[in-house]
Formats: C-alpha cells, sequence, structure tokens
C-alpha cells in the first residue's frame, strides 16, 4: 500500500486493502446475517444462538459448495466438453 | 387398546388418520398488525421489536443489521453507499432507513465534485468553466480522483457560442498542489464489491425485521426469551 494513503487512512470514509483476503469477509457476513435473520425467526430465544450457529454453518458450507462446484465446471467438466 | 379418532387424539379433523402433524402445522402461527412498531423500525433497526416488549430479539437483529451496514463502510469505505453511482444497490441499502439515506447525503454533498474543465487566464488565475448540457453529462458530480482534490470554486456556465451566461458555487475536482488530496479514497475491485454487498444485505435483512414488526407473530414469547 502507498505509505501516503496508509496515513491519511480514515475509518469508514477510506476503504482497507483487503484485496487478498476478502473472501474471508464472507464469514462474518453470513454470521450477521445468521443473527439478524435468526432473531426475527426463533419462536423462542432459549434456541437463538444455536440456530444461528447452524444457518452461519448452512450459508458457509453453501458458499463453499459452490466454489468446489465452479472449480469442477471450470477447471474439469468444461475443458473435457469444449 | 381402544382405537381413538383424531378428534380424541387432539389432532385436527382435515388430517388423515394415522399421520401425525408436526406442532407448527396444528396451531400455526397468528399474526396481528401493529403500524407503530413498524414506523419505529424503518426509523432505526430493531426498535419496532423493543417497544413491542421484545427487547432481546430488537437489541439482537438492530445489532446485526447495523454492524452489516456499517461494516460494509468500514470495508469499502463512504463509497459503497452511494446513489448516483451504484443507484440499483442503493435501492436495497435504503432499507436499512434514515441512516442509509443520511450518509448517502453527506457522501453526494460533502465527498464528491464537478469534474468540469479549467483553464489558467492571463492574470494565472484558475478559471472553472462547463455548459449546462456537460453538467448534466460529462461534467456531473463525481467521486475526487488521485491527483485531485475537493474545492468550492466560482464555475463560469457558458453557452454554446462560448459566452458567459451566469456563474455558480460549485464543489470542482481541481489539480490537487501540495500535501493536498481527495476527500476520500475510492474503493475498487473486490473491496467495493464486498463492502456493497454488506450494506446491501443489511438492507434485505432490515426489510425481513421491519416486516415483523409491523405484523408481529402473536403467540411467541413476549420479551424474546431468557
Amino acid at each position: 500500500m502507498n505509505p501516503g494513503l496508509l496515513l491519511a487512512y480514515t475509518p469508514l470514509i477510506d476503504p482497507l486493502n483487503l484485496h487478498a483476503v476478502w473472501f474471508w469477509l464472507l464469514i462474518p457476513l453470513a454470521v450477521l446475517i445468521a443473527m439478524a435473520y435468526k432473531a426475527v425467526r426463533v419462536p423462542d430465544m432459549a434456541l437463538y444462538w444455536r440456530q444461528t450457529a447452524l444457518f452461519a454453518a448452512q450459508i458457509i458450507l453453501g458458499i463453499v459448495g459452490l466454489y468446489v462446484f465452479s472449480l469442477v465446471v471450470l477447471n474439469w467438466l468444461l475443458p473435457v466438453i469444449v | 387398546m381402544p382405537v381413538r379418532t383424531p378428534a380424541e387424539a387432539g389432532v385436527p379433523p382435515e388430517t388423515p388418520p394415522g399421520i401425525r402433524m408436526p406442532e407448527h402445522h396444528q396451531h400455526p402461527p397468528k399474526h396481528g398488525f401493529d403500524p407503530v412498531a413498524g414506523l419505529l423500525a424503518i426509523l432505526l433497526p430493531g426498535l419496532g421489536h423493543i417497544a413491542r416488549g421484545e427487547k432481546k430479539r430488537g437489541l439482537l437483529a438492530g445489532f446485526a443489521v447495523l454492524a452489516m451496514f456499517f461494516g460494509g463502510m468500514l470495508i469499502g469505505g463512504i463509497d459503497v453507499i452511494d446513489s448516483r453511482e451504484d443507484k440499483w444497490w442503493f435501492y436495497g441499502q435504503a432499507l436499512v432507513g434514515p441512516i442509509a439515506l443520511a450518509i448517502n447525503h453527506v457522501h453526494q454533498t460533502e465527498f464528491k465534485a464537478f469534474g468540469v474543465a479549467h483553464e489558467t487566464d492571463a492574470s494565472g488565475r484558475i478559471v472553472y468553466h462547463t455548459t449546462e448540457r456537460l453538467l448534466r453529462g460529462p461534467h456531473r458530480l463525481r467521486s475526487v480522483f488521485p491527483g485531485e482534490t475537493r474545492k468550492i470554486a466560482d464555475v463560469e456556465i457558458r453557452d454554446a457560442n462560448d459566452n458567459v451566461r451566469e456563474t455558480r458555487r460549485l464543489p470542482v475536482a481541481a489539480p490537487a498542489g501540495p500535501g493536498e488530496g481527495p476527500p476520500n479514497v475510492k474503493s475498487l475491485a473486490k473491496v467495493n464489491e464486498i463492502g456493497t454487498l454488506y450494506a446491501l444485505c443489511a438492507g434485505m435483512l432490515n426489510l425481513i425485521v421491519i416486516l415483523d414488526a409491523m405484523f408481529p407473530t402473536l403467540n411467541r414469547r413476549k420479551g424474546g426469551g431468557k
């Protein structure tokens, strides 16, 4: 990163330099989506954190599944077909 | 062993004999209508549930929605909330409520500038000039790029014959001098996409929270449980 830009960094105004690790940011997004959704969906709040963890895990596994599917299609299936 | 009828067994009459429906199918949740809670939920994420007495639900939903929204801004900067350059994304982000609208207003009025033409006159003064048509097109309000700074300047609005029709004070993107720079760094590529996605998800989730506050499920535990 340009040292001049680093010195001038203002949180919430300037972007963070997270280009190399952008995919890890999907994990907190999945957790926050699960937290907001389950806060209004669970009938009994005693089950809240368990349901939230389960839903977040399902989202993350879904994203990983899509990644693996895309990898297989693009790297192995398409070269065979085309 | 005596055979019990479905009614004796507590099963609704429309249920086929021998099939036991799940609890939530036997007693589907009832929904009410609470316009005040809906309005409060629009004003601030989670406030509708707190006003209804479901404090824990409201606090958790509000925290998650606001953490997603400001998390997106932390990742991609204020550039991810932009009704001009990312119009369709902003429609979803605006569902977070007045906070999103206020931040977008600040972004448009305090950080952006018109990319008008400039030239140095005989006395060495920089003159900014454009036309009405260019202000709506190529010289429109935009982000300030690296190598530029934002200044409030008198801009000559000229007609087709290059005659000055009027002068307006406008924010302009001017060449940066020593120690000057743009008011914010424009986010690019994946960082911009992820930041925009965070703020969009916050808006979409808040729509669910608003609808749940406005049309609450009546037979669930008040106060949000333990």
